[in-house]
Parts: structure tokens; C-alpha cells; sequence
């Protein structure tokens, strides 16, 4: 009698990975590449640096820690989203396959798994107290790590006292983590769905009133500024490799005749939430995620910007969103906007505020998707004006300050447009 | 489920969004909520519509459910106003049954709820 094999062992190996192992190969890369830019006793000396830091805006872990631990870093918080999806049985999509990137990217510049625990467990009480399953949750699980400064900020001000400090550091967290699914849930009606980060536009609305807290009882939060510089060369090699494999794992697609024209149908899309590119075109969807990766990192370093926590949190950004709504003909408009006001704003070209500007304001890019280049221009400008006020406000509590910003952008600018386009269209 | 009404209600104006979008302006609408499932027929008056389209409705109206993005974008969903892409309808619901006769659309939705309650 002939022995039944299994319905996966007829399918060839690239078949049976899917987006979570590639994610951990991706991870793999990263713990390579910390072993040949750090010791193993700096690294751990540097992720010590990491977990004890405040970690509020703008705080590059390159400088705290060093290359690999940063690496490192991103390898913990990567390992445990991946472990978190599979723990709450989340098949892979595109958002949270974003999402996932979204943290890794972020754990360069600011997010690491101590602070974002609390968080991750204020979201599952919120879901036990709905008496749903954490899967439900899981997405905006992995995205309320948005306020890990409000954890490792409180924990390490030096206001307070270590106990106190380290006990009101998770209680703080606890409670924003059970409150921001609310909240995040509501704040996508402001803005429609066209700024691409909710999940920052929500997390700035929380960080303005702890802050406005914090400030009434004379507890303020000092700003920070520690960036790196100089690992250009390293960073450029690590991350074009990156890219390359996604490019490369588009071709785990079994319909391999359709992935370039697949890229034009993902152009063709406003990229408008909800916009998942892996549901619609599989692993083809990839390629546009490398492409992405791509770009960021090219323009980063034409404009002579220096490749940190800051640059490679908003090109990781970039490649992530790369399935979940991104792509380059609605994010070229909007960055093209970005540099310009760059360009004549009163601070130089790249810093570091500057340069967040210019690859974070592609969270924008369904108006320039929607209603065209111009008014994705128009968009880019706007949210490059806007983000370094709006930082100010919530502190550099928020992440995803740059996700703040645009809320603001689209909620002005899209009820602007619409109004423009029917008054065309009675005339 | 929480906000089930809610949830199915805007799964319900997305589709009809769609629909205006694509020419129809005359809708009948059945909308059932059972114990465990929400059952919505939408019969639009569309005077010519392409095979194109139509499969594309159907592709995306049949995209598996995700629970996680419905518990988090469901709010976006209903804005037919602007762009309407189908996409949150289809991850909204568990089945989908698209047919077109005779400048007659029809398509039928079902919503389970979710029965793996923590």
C-alpha cells in the first residue's frame, strides 16, 4: 500500500515559507551583520545602553548603543512579533506584515521590548475585557508600541524615584496600551483613511495630554536630541542587501508571469486605507516593497543624509507600507513636495527633523494616489511645515510623530480638495 | 462580536457605494441578522457593467476575513463618497456571491460572528 505524503511536501520549499519566515530570515541578515560591526560584549553592553535610555524623540539607538546593538535590538522586537502573530494564530496580510516592519524599523529609534511590553498587555486585558480574542487585537497590538517613550521615559527621567519610577512606568503603559484601540479605532474617521499612520495620529492625541499633564504638575519633558553619523557605507551595504532579498522574494510567487504587471496594477491602486497589496497580488507585492526600500535609502543618500536610527526607521517605514498601501508613484509626489520645503525652511536640508520629514510623509501618499501629484506635492510641503510643531506638543512621546502630522494634513486638506473637485464639477 | 450592527451596517454602504460608483442609483436591500450571522442581498439596477469589473467585484468581496484589520480600520469602511476599493468589505465578511443578469446586480454577503471568544 502505497504511504500518503503529506499536501505540503508536494509543494517546493520556496511554497511552504511564508511572509513570517521570511521576516526571520530578513532578522538573520541583521544579527550577521551586528556580529561583523560589534563584539558580542559590546553589543551587550550596548543594549544595556538601549533598555536604560529614555528613548523619546530624538533618540537613535545607533548613538546609545552602537550598530549592533541596534541590530540586535531589532532582532528581539522582530522575533517577538513574529512570536506574538503566531501565538495569537494571525495569518500573515499585508497590514500586519507592515506592522512587523513598522517595529523593526522603530527599534532603531526608540522601541524596544521592554517598553513595549506594558503596552502589549494593556491591549490584551482591553481584549479580554471585550471578551474577544487577542488575534482581533493583534494588529494594533504590534502598532501601540507607538508609545513606548511614554514607558522608558518615565522609567529613566531621573524625576522620580527608581521604584516609583519603574512601577508607574508600567502602570502608565498598561493603560495607554488598554485605551489605544479606542482611540486609534476613532481617529481613522478623522482623516479617512488617507494618512497611512492612524496609529501615530491616535498615539499624538494621547502623548498631548499626558504632556499637558506632565507640564501642569510642573514634571516636563526635556527634549533630546542624540543622533549618529558615519555608518554610512555599513548601513548602505545592510540595507540594499535587504531590499534585494524582498526583490528576490517576489519570485517565491508561483505565478511569476504576472509579478511586473502585478506593479502596475498595485501603481494603479490610491494606496487609500485599507489597501492590502499581499491579499490582492501575493508575494509579487514583495517586489514593490524592495522597490520602496530602494528609494528611501537612494534619496536618503543623494540628499548626503546620514543613514541612523532616524533614516533607516523611515526607510524600513517605507518598505513596510510597500504592501499596505505605498508605492512609487504615490509617494514620489509627496516626498518631491517634502524636499522642496526642506530645501527653504530655516533648517538645513538634512537634519535630522528634516530628513524624518521627507521619508516619513509618504504616509500621505493615497492623497497624491487619489487626487494627483500636484496635491500630493502640496501635501508633502504642508507636512514638512507641520511635523516639527506638532513633535513639540506631544513631547517626542509619540513614535509616529510624523503619523500626528499628517492626520492634521489630511484632515485639512482632503475636505479642501473634495470642495475644489465639486465645485469643477457643477460648473 | 462587538458592534456587530455597526460592523455589518457599514460592510452594507460600502458595497452600495460601489455600486453608485458604477452607475447604479436604484437599490433593493435585504439585511438579516441572525444569531450567529448577518446575511445582506443587495439587488442594484446597473445598466452595464464589464466582466472586468465583475470579477474584480468578486475577487475582492472574496478575500478571506481578517478579523484583526476589521477590529481596527472598520471605522474607514462606508465612505463611498471617494475612492471605493471593496477591499475592507471583503475582510469583513466570510462569503460573497456576485451575479449580474439582465442589468440586474445582485450580491449577497454573509458575516459570521466570531464564535472563538476569549
Amino acid at each position: 500500500m502505497q504511504e500518503r505524503r503529506p499536501a505540503h511536501a508536494h509543494r517546493h520549499w520556496r511554497q511552504r515559507l511564508n511572509a513570517y519566515d521570511l521576516i526571520l530570515i530578513s532578522l538573520g541578515l541583521f544579527v550577521v551583520a551586528a556580529l561583523i560591526a560589534d563584539p558580542p560584549i559590546a553589543i551587550l553592553y550596548g543594549l544595556w545602553n538601549i533598555f536604560t535610555h529614555t528613548g523619546h524623540l530624538l533618540t537613535d539607538y545607533v548613538a546609545v548603543g552602537g550598530v549592533g546593538a541596534a541590530l540586535i535590538n531589532a532582532v528581539i522586537t522582530g522575533l517577538c512579533g513574529v512570536g506574538l502573530m503566531h501565538r495569537s494564530d494571525a495569518k500573515p496580510n499585508g497590514a500586519i506584515i507592515m506592522a512587523l516592519w513598522l517595529t523593526i524599523g522603530f527599534s532603531f529609534f526608540g522601541k524596544n521590548i521592554f517598553s513595549m511590553a506594558p503596552i502589549l498587555y494593556g491591549v490584551w486585558l482591553y481584549s479580554r475585557y471585550q471578551r474577544e480574542p487577542f488575534r482581533n487585537y493583534a494588529l494594533v497590538a504590534l502598532l501601540s508600541s507607538t508609545m513606548c517613550p511614554i514607558v522608558s521615559e518615565f522609567n529613566y527621567s531621573g524625576l522620580f524615584d527608581p521604584l516609583f519610577a519603574f512601577v508607574g512606568s508600567g502602570l502608565l503603559g498598561i493603560l495607554v496600551g488598554f485605551f489605544i484601540p479606542i482611540i486609534s479605532a476613532a481617529t481613522n474617521r478623522v482623516h479617512g483613511g488617507y494618512d497611512l499612520y492612524n496609529i501615530g495620529f491616535a498615539g499624538g492625541i494621547i502623548a498631548m495630554f499626558i504632556v499637558a499633564v506632565r507640564n501642569s504638575l510642573g514634571l516636563p519633558v526635556a527634549p533630546t536630541l542624540e543622533v549618529s553619523d558615519g555608518n554610512n557605507l555599513f548601513f548602505a551595504i545592510l540595507l540594499y542587501v535587504l531590499f534585494a532579498m524582498w526583490c528576490g522574494f517576489s519570485l517565491f510567487d508561483e505565478r511569476r508571469e504576472t509579478i511586473l504587471p502585478d506593479q502596475k496594477r498595485i501603481a494603479g491602486h490610491s494606496g487609500r486605507l485599507v489597501t492590502d497589496y499581499f491579499l490582492l497580488y501575493k508575494e509579487s507585492a514583495f517586489l514593490n516593497m524592495g522597490i520602496m526600500g530602494i528609494i528611501g535609502t537612494t534619496i536618503t543618500l543623494v540628499l548626503g543624509a546620514p543613514l541612523n536610527g532616524v533614516s533607516i526607521a523611515g526607510i524600513i517605514t517605507m518598505m513596510g507600507f510597500g504592501v499596505f498601501g505605498k508605492h512609487p508613484r504615490n509617494c514620489l509626489p509627496v516626498m518631491a513636495g517634502a524636499v522642496l520645503f526642506a530645501c527653504v525652511n530655516q533648517t538645513p536640508l538634512t537634519t535630522p527633523s528634516n530628513i524624518a520629514a521627507i521619508l516619513f510623509c509618504t504616509g500621505l501618499a493615497p492623497i497624491s494616489g487619489q487626487y494627483g501629484w500636484a496635491w500630493g506635492m502640496l501635501a508633502g510641503v504642508l507636512h514638512t511645515a507641520i511635523v516639527a510643531h506638532v513633535g513639540q506638543v506631544t513631547g517626542g512621546l509619540n513614535l509616529y510623530s510624523n503619523g500626528f502630522a499628517a492626520g492634521f494634513v489630511a484632515l485639512v486638506l482632503v475636505p479642501v480638495i473634495l470642495a475644489f473637485r465639486r465645485g469643477k464639477e457643477e460648473t | 462580536m462587538k458592534l456587530r450592527y455597526e460592523k455589518s451596517v457599514r460592510v452594507m454602504s460600502d458595497i452600495m457605494g460601489y455600486c453608485h460608483l458604477i452607475g447604479c442609483n436604484r437599490f433593493k436591500v435585504d439585511f438579516e441578522m441572525k444569531e450567529t450571522t448577518t446575511e445582506i442581498t443587495i439587488v442594484a439596477e446597473v445598466p452595464n457593467i464589464t466582466e472586468k469589473q465583475l470579477k474584480e467585484m468578486t475577487k475582492l468581496l472574496n478575500m478571506p476575513r481578517q478579523h484583526e484589520v476589521e477590529q481596527y480600520y472598520w471605522n474607514i469602511s462606508g465612505e463611498e463618497e471617494i475612492d471605493n476599493e471593496l477591499s475592507l468589505a471583503g475582510m469583513m465578511t466570510d462569503e460573497a456571491t456576485v451575479d449580474y443578469a439582465e442589468g440586474v446586480l445582485t450580491v449577497t454577503v454573509l458575516r459570521c460572528e466570531d464564535s472563538s471568544e476569549a
